[in-house]
């Protein structure tokens, strides 16, 4: 069942189980991009707030699943831009991203210490392929690249990773 | 091969790292701030009315809870307080299946089928639709509800439904195909850290094509989340659907949509489907005013549009755009001296008031400002902690649920507060304190729909409808069938509420209409 036409109608039931489907994928990817459980979990929730608010924008040429990954990955990037303080090129991805910064000692945040070798463009490739587990269209539409294009940067990454293995 | 090997054990070991990542331990919070732009989107969704269908009596399985009220005014020094009692008679709702009662007539029509119509007394009816195909619900301008099926290939049928009847309509399909060239678009929009400035993007035209049926004066698209896409050099891209205008049977309004995914910005055009000519009924409006601008949309008189509109993303509020003489309007501002610390809410378009909260970590209070005589009134005192929400404090016990009403849970009961009243507060008596209740007023904020949900379930066990002019309240128990999925509630028009549900086996879908007769 499609829920974004629902929660653009202002069903609020809609916006909860469309919560419960996809928090996981969200907070995880949201956490790989800050680094930042506590950070991870207010970005999450202001992930939903912005689905509600635009889910009437929300058209059929990309999955729900990619649309809500394009949104979390915006937020946490700006929650990171405005950590630092700086100003950067809303194009760029902020140099502090994918960097463990604040997790509690239970959390596992192995996964940011494998791809720590990358550069910032081959981390959110990986992030948006395994954490948020997209397709290379999906992840094209959300990076501004060809499904093509993101398929070879993700084989350039992980050849990329092998080398440092 | 090993390389290949290789390269799938890194991204198996990166997987399973990921699978190893902490889940979120928060919430979903269905917070102020998201009711406060459910508010805005209600208040600019066009005013829908209602005809009342002679409904007539059909065997009834089901019996409600009428319900019957008292409304008891207190004296307080400060504010009025007033209680709503719901008094029930014991019985429940038997949502019907599909299979019909022995006398009741045969109302299966292409593939929706009305399974019951039920009139339960002279001021409210039940009908229960299932289709296998998707099933939807419209209200035409005259009020009349129509049933809408859609297959899978995208084949749209629309019915009638009224004196009880179902009435499958044949109506011809006609296609038109209009060419689209927005001369220059107003604005920069903000959202997600993405950021556009459209003012000088030279844009291509654009051949749309709507396909719509004719049904009276109503215009009745065939598929109403179509869209037709097309790109703009490297950089951008666009999107077109078509939307209705209330009033008019020849007119549609295309909403043009750049960036859709990320600035999620809308500009409007005017369609008519009798001449083709397509028109920009914006174009000499100065937004000079207002560089940051989105949700631009005209209202069915053609003769003003509404906006979400500010100086930056975080600065939006809803402006009115006279097309006529081109002024525009806003809510107006406040003076800065309410001694908020925390939530502001802005009472709709037009109105000097405000409620907003002030607090500590300990304990936080609700008040009423009345910006003419600049004096706040306290509502209310929590001895709670606020919960935060992001960076936004949050109070636990009380929800905005727009229209200048909130709901306020004070130790095990619950009360429904008119701020356009000076907060009078009414007592609900019967409803329980808990996460699983939710509240949804209509459009035109006369009836309150009060939804009691089973635990970890999107189903209604217990749903009230409470007028607010009157205070009396429908409240009735339900009994779903097993396999019965619901997952939409919502006010069709301001009688029509609508429960929409599955059969999760055979995915048969299911609309419940509930009406109310004034």
């Amino acid at each position: 069942m499609k829920l974004l036409p629902k929660i653009a109608k202002g069903d609020l039931y809609a916006l909860e189980l469309l919560y419960e489907q996809q928090k996981i994928k969200v907070y995880r990817l949201i956490l790989s991009i800050t680094g930042d459980s506590f950070l991870a979990e207010d970005v999450t929730q202001e992930t939903f707030l912005r689905v509600q608010n635009q889910a009437q924008s929300y058209r059929k040429d990309i999955s729900e699943t990619a649309w809500i990954a394009a949104i979390a990955r915006n937020l946490a990037y700006d929650s990171l831009r405005r950590r630092r303080y700086e100003t950067v090129g809303m194009e760029t991805i902020p140099d502090n991203a994918f960097t463990v910064q604040n997790v509690d000692e239970q959390s596992n945040v192995e996964f940011l210490d494998l791809i720590k070798e990358l550069s910032q463009q081959e981390k959110d490739v990986i992030c948006l392929r395994i954490v948020a587990d997209l397709s290379w269209k999906e992840i094209g539409q959300i990076t501004g690249q060809s499904a093509d294009a993101s398929r070879k940067r993700y084989t350039r990454s992980l050849e990329k990773l092998r080398s440092h293995m | 091969m090993i390389r290949f090997h290789k390269f799938n054990s890194i991204e198996v070991k990166l997987r399973q790292t990921a699978d190893f990542m902490p889940e979120p331990t928060k919430g979903l919070p269905i917070s102020d701030a998201m009711e406060e732009r459910q508010k805005d989107r209600r208040n600019t969704a066009p005013h829908k009315q209602r005809h009342v269908p002679d409904w007539r009596t059909a065997v009834i399985v089901l019996v409600i809870l009428a319900a019957g009220s008292t409304t008891v005014l207190a004296a307080s020094p400060k504010l009025r307080a007033a209680i709503a009692q719901f008094f029930s008679f014991g019985t429940v709702e038997e949502i019907p299946v599909d299979e019909l009662e022995e006398d009741m007539e045969e109302q299966t029509k292409g593939s929706l089928t009305l399974i019951q119509d039920v009139t339960l007394d002279p001021h409210f009816s039940a009908a229960y639709a299932s289709s296998s195909e998707s099933l939807s619900l419209l209200t035409t301008s005259s009020g009349m509800p129509l049933f809408c099926t859609q297959s899978e290939k995208g084949e749209t049928v629309y019915y009638s439904f009224a004196g009880g009847i179902l009435k499958e309509l044949a109506l011809d399909t006609h296609r038109l195909t209009a060419l689209v060239q927005p001369d220059k678009l107003p604005g920069i929009m903000s959202y997600g850290g993405e950021a556009a400035d459209y003012s000088n993007l030279v844009l291509p035209p654009v051949e749309l094509t709507i396909s719509w049926k004719q049904y009276g004066s109503e215009i009745l698209i065939d598929d109403l989340e179509s869209t037709e896409r097309f790109s703009i050099g490297d950089i951008h891209d666009g999107q077109c659907y078509f939307k209705t205008l209330r009033g008019q049977s020849e007119i549609v309004e295309v909403c043009f949509i750049l960036d859709g995914q990320l600035t999620g910005y809308e500009y409007p055009f005017l369609l008519n489907l009798t001449t083709g000519e397509v028109s920009d009924p914006l174009s000499d409006i100065d937004f000079s005013a207002w560089p940051c601008i989105t949700e631009l949309s005209i209202d069915g008189n053609l003769h003003t549009a509404t906006a979400m509109a500010g100086s930056s993303h975080n600065d939006l509020q809803k402006i009115t755009i006279d097309l006529i003489t081109g002024k525009i309007t806003a809510a107006p501002k406040f003076s800065g001296k309410v001694p908020a610390d925390n939530y502001i809410l802005s009472f709709p378009v037009g109105s000097r008031k405000l409620f907003y909260t002030t607090g500590t970590e300990e304990s936080s209070s609700g008040y009423i400002y009345d910006a003419e005589t600049e004096k706040s009134t306290l509502l209310f005192t929590d001895t709670a902690a606020y919960s935060m929400w992001g960076e936004v404090p949050v109070s636990r016990y009380w929800e905005d649920i727009g229209y200048g009403y909130i709901i306020y849970f004070e130790n095990d009961s619950v009360s429904l507060i008119n701020l356009n009243e000076g907060g009078l507060k009414t007592k609900l008596e019967g409803i329980p304190v808990s996460r699983n209740v939710s509240f949804f007023m209509n459009d035109e904020s006369t009836i309150l729909s009060i939804s009691i949900r089973e635990e970890d379930s999107f189903n209604t066990e217990k749903l009230c409808l409470l007028n607010l002019k009157t205070m009396k309240a429908w409240y009735f128990e339900r009994n779903l069938p097993s396999e019965t999925v619901e997952w939409t509630n919502y006010w069709n028009s301001e009688y029509e509420y609508v429960i929409e549900a599955q059969n999760e086996v055979t995915q048969t879908n299911y609309i419940y209409l509930y009406q109310y007769t004034p």
